[in-house]
C-alpha cells in the first residue's frame, strides 16, 4: 500500500510540469529542491522533538484542486465588515480578492503572478511540511505595501474548508511584505461549510512574512475548521529594525490543528507579540509551536497563550525563545496558561529559553488548572447559573490573551466566537 | 419563613451538624453564636446549597418549600442570600458585571426583565453610595485587591441589589475593625424589613451591639444549646462558651 509521503511524491512527479510557474526555470528549481528536501525528511513523526506531542498520521490525499467541487449555495457569506478588503478562498482556491486597492498595495494571485514572490518562494524551509508546500503550491496571495503606505482598512482572507467524497488535500502559500514604515492589518478566518461529503481534508499552508524597518502589521487568525479538517500552518516573520509583529492565534476548530510560527528579529529594537487562545472539544487536538529568535539588542518579545480543553481535547504548546550572542538588552516573556474542563482533558506544554547573551531579560511561566470550585459557588450562590458561571470564569481566564488584541473590533469579533464556543456547550 | 428541622450533616463523612432545630418568622433577626469548630459555616453552606456539605438527617422548609433539593443558584433566586465569611477572588470578571450578571439572573427567575447597561448604574450608584463604596470598587475584578472592610461592603452591596427574602450573614464582623463594621452594620440595618428576615452568624457579641438581633441561639458541637433575647449574647459576652464544654484561650 502506497503511504500518504509516497502519494505526495507521486504527485508531484505527475503534476510539475502544469503547476503554476513550470516555465520559469528558478521556480521549478526551487520546487525541487523542495521536493527533494521532503523525500529526504518524509513526514514529520514524533520521533522529531518538535512532533514529539503531535502524531501526523496523515492518509492519502489527492489534489483539491483535481476533484470537482460542489459548489454550494452561499448559505452564509463570510462574517466580514463592508469596510475590509476581502480575498477568498474554497479548498486551497483563490475565487474572490479586491481590485479596487490604494497605491502601494499589491495583492495578487500567486498562481498567475509567481514573480512577484520570487524571493520567497525560492527560500528553502528546513521544515517538512513547508517543503511539501514549497514543492506542492498551486495558489495563494501575495500582499505588498511600499514603503510608507499606511492601509487604516484591514485584508480579511477567508478560507473555506468544503469537504467532499475524497480526501482532499491543498498547499497554501502567503506571502506579505511590508516595506519600510508601512502598516497593515491582516485578519484570516478559517472557516468550515458543509460540503457534499465528510471526508479528510488537509490544508497544509505556509506563510511567509517581512517586515521592513519601523513597518507594523497585525495578523490575526482564528480557526474553525471541521472537525475532518488537518489544518497545518508553517509561518515565518522576519521582522525587521524597530519594526512590530503581533499575532493572534484563535484556535477552535480542526480534526488536528498544527501551528508552527518562527519569528526573527532581524534588527534592533524590534518587537513580536504572539498570542492565542485554543479551545478543544470532543478529540481535538491543537498545536502551537513558536520560537521566536533574538539577533538583534533590545529586541522585545511576548508569547501569552492560554488554552481551555474539555472532553478528550490535547493542546500543545511549544514556546521557545532564542537570545542570540550580541542581543544585548533582549526583553522576552512567555506565558502559558491552561485550564482543563474534564478529567480526560491534556496539554502538554513546553517552554524553553536558551540564551547566548549578557544583560538581558527573560522569563516565562506555565500553569495547568481546572476551574476554581470556591468561585464557581459563589457565583452560583448570586443565582447565576452553573452554566453561565463556568462561562463567566472562562472568559475571564481567557481575557488577558484577548486583551494583547490591540484593534478593538477584532478584538470584539473574537470574543463574540469565543462566548460562542462557550454558548456551545452541552 | 424558615423551618430547620433535626437537621444533620457532615462534610467529608465527618458529622458536623447533628440535630439542629430553628424557626425563623418574616421579618426576624436570629442570631446563631457560637465558638470556633461548633458547626456555624457548615450551617450556613448548607442552607446555601454548596457541593460536599451532605445532609444525612431532617429537613429545611423555605416559604414552604423543600430548600434541600434545590440548586444553589435556585435557592439565591428564589431568595435566599449567603453573605460570605471569605468572601472569594474572581481575576478577569469586573465587579460591576458581576453584580449585573447577579442581578439579571435573579430578576429574570422572578420573571422581570433584565436592566440595560443604564438602568443597572443608576441603581447601582443610590446603593454604592449609601455604603461608602467608589466607582473604583466596581471597575475593579470581583473582591480582588479589596481590603476587608471593602470585600464586606462589597456582600452587603449584593445584598441591597438582590433583595433577598432570607440573608445569612456568615461571621460579617470577622476581619473588621469598629469603623468598617459600623458602616457594614448600617447597611445591614437599612436592609431590615417586615418582610425579610435574616440569620447573624457570629462569634462575638460586638456586632450584635449595632444589628441588634430579636433572637440569640447557642451553637456549639453541631446543635443548639440555648435560645433567648438579646440579653443571651450578653451573657456570653461575660462568661464566654465555658458552660458549654468549649475551653476557648481566647
Amino acid at each position: 500500500m502506497i503511504t500518504a509521503a509516497q502519494a505526495f511524491l507521486d504527485q508531484f512527479d505527475h503534476d510539475q510540469s502544469r503547476l503554476p510557474g513550470a516555465t520559469l526555470p528558478w521556480l521549478r528549481h526551487a520546487r525541487g529542491v523542495a521536493r527533494d528536501r521532503f523525500a529526504r525528511q518524509g513526514l514529520p513523526t514524533p520521533h522529531l522533538e518538535s512532533w514529539k506531542y503531535t502524531p501526523l498520521r496523515l492518509p492519502v490525499f489527492v489534489h483539491a484542486a483535481d476533484v470537482p467541487q460542489v459548489i454550494p449555495s452561499p448559505g452564509q457569506p463570510p462574517v466580514q465588515s463592508p469596510e475590509a478588503y476581502a480575498c477568498r478562498f474554497i479548498n486551497g482556491g483563490l475565487v474572490s480578492w479586491p481590485n479596487d486597492l490604494p497605491d502601494g498595495v499589491t495583492i495578487a494571485a500567486l498562481s498567475t503572478h509567481p514573480e512577484l514572490a520570487a524571493s520567497s518562494l525560492q527560500r528553502d524551509d528546513v521544515r517538512a511540511m513547508a517543503a511539501l508546500n514549497g514543492a506542492l503550491w498551486r495558489d495563494g496571495l501575495i500582499i505588498r505595501l511600499e514603503p510608507g503606505v499606511v492601509l487604516a482598512t484591514p485584508i480579511t482572507l477567508t478560507f473555506v474548508t468544503l469537504p467532499g467524497f475524497t480526501a482532499v488535500a491543498w498547499h497554501l502559500r502567503l506571502v506579505i511584505e511590508l516595506g519600510d514604515g508601512a502598516k497593515a492589518t491582516v485578519v484570516e478566518h478559517h472557516i468550515g461549510q458543509h460540503g457534499s461529503g465528510s471526508a479528510a481534508t488537509l490544508a497544509n499552508s505556509v506563510a511567509d512574512i517581512t517586515l521592513g524597518s519601523g513597518a507594523i502589521l497585525r495578523h490575526y487568525q482564528s480557526q474553525h475548521a471541521p472537525e475532518t479538517a488537518w489544518h497545518i500552518a508553517s509561518s515565518t516573520v522576519r521582522v525587521g529594525d524597530c519594526a512590530s509583529y503581533e499575532g493572534f492565534l484563535l484556535s477552535c476548530g480542526a480534526g488536528m490543528a498544527r501551528d508552527d510560527v518562527q519569528v526573527s528579529l532581524d534588527g534592533g529594537d524590534a518587537t513580536c507579540r504572539l498570542a492565542g487562545v485554543t479551545m478543544l472539544r470532543g478529540h481535538r487536538h491543537s498545536d502551537a509551536t513558536l520560537a521566536v529568535d533574538h539577533h538583534f539588542a533590545r529586541g522585545t518579545s511576548r508569547q501569552v497563550f492560554k488554552s481551555v480543553i474539555d472532553d478528550d481535547g490535547h493542546a500543545v504548546f511549544q514556546g521557545r525563545i532564542v537570545v542570540h550572542p550580541g542581543a544585548i538588552k533582549t526583553d522576552g516573556q512567555q506565558m502559558s496558561r491552561a485550564l482543563l474542563l474534564s478529567e480526560r482533558a491534556a496539554i502538554d506544554a513546553k517552554p524553553e529559553l536558551e540564551i547566548h547573551a549578557d544583560d538581558v531579560k527573560c522569563g516565562h511561566g506555565s500553569t495547568v488548572g481546572a476551574l476554581d470550585d470556591d468561585a464557581l459557588f459563589y457565583l452560583r450562590a448570586r443565582g447565576i447559573k452553573l452554566e453561565a458561571a463556568r462561562a463567566l470564569l472562562i472568559e475571564a481566564f481567557l481575557a488577558d490573551a484577548l486583551e494583547e488584541i490591540s484593534d478593538a473590533t477584532v478584538r470584539d469579533q473574537f470574543l463574540a466566537q469565543i462566548t460562542h464556543w462557550l454558548a456551545d456547550r452541552s | 419563613m424558615l423551618e430547620i428541622r433535626n437537621l444533620h450533616a457532615e462534610v467529608d463523612g465527618k458529622p458536623i451538624l447533628k440535630g439542629i432545630d430553628l424557626s425563623l418568622k418574616a421579618g426576624e433577626v436570629h442570631a446563631i453564636m457560637g465558638p470556633n469548630g461548633s458547626g456555624k459555616s457548615t450551617l450556613s453552606y448548607v442552607l446555601a446549597g454548596r457541593d460536599g456539605y451532605t445532609v444525612t438527617e431532617g429537613s429545611v422548609t423555605y416559604q414552604g418549600q423543600d430548600l434541600l433539593v434545590l440548586k444553589p443558584e435556585e435557592r439565591a433566586a428564589a431568595g435566599v442570600f449567603l453573605s460570605f465569611q471569605y468572601p472569594v477572588e474572581i481575576p478577569g470578571v469586573s465587579n460591576a458585571t458581576f453584580l449585573r450578571t447577579a442581578l439579571n439572573a435573579v430578576r429574570n427567575h422572578r420573571g422581570e426583565k433584565n436592566l440595560d447597561a443604564m438602568d443597572f448604574l443608576r441603581l447601582i450608584r443610590q446603593r454604592t453610595k449609601s455604603l461608602n463604596m467608589t466607582d473604583d470598587m466596581l471597575k475593579r475584578a470581583v473582591n480582588v485587591g479589596f481590603s476587608g472592610g471593602e470585600k464586606k461592603r462589597n456582600e452587603i452591596l449584593q445584598m441591597a441589589l438582590l433583595e433577598p427574602t432570607l440573608a445569612i450573614l456568615d461571621e460579617t464582623d470577622s476581619g473588621l475593625d469598629i469603623d468598617a463594621l459600623r458602616v457594614v452594620a448600617e447597611g445591614v440595618n437599612a436592609l431590615r424589613s417586615p418582610l425579610r428576615s435574616m440569620l447573624v452568624i457570629t462569634h462575638y457579641q460586638r456586632l450584635l451591639d449595632l444589628i441588634v438581633p430579636d433572637f440569640v441561639h447557642v451553637l456549639a458541637f453541631g446543635r443548639i444549646q440555648r435560645s433567648g433575647g438579646r440579653e443571651l449574647a450578653l451573657e456570653l459576652e461575660a462568661k464566654g462558651y465555658a458552660e458549654y464544654g468549649v475551653n476557648e484561650a481566647a
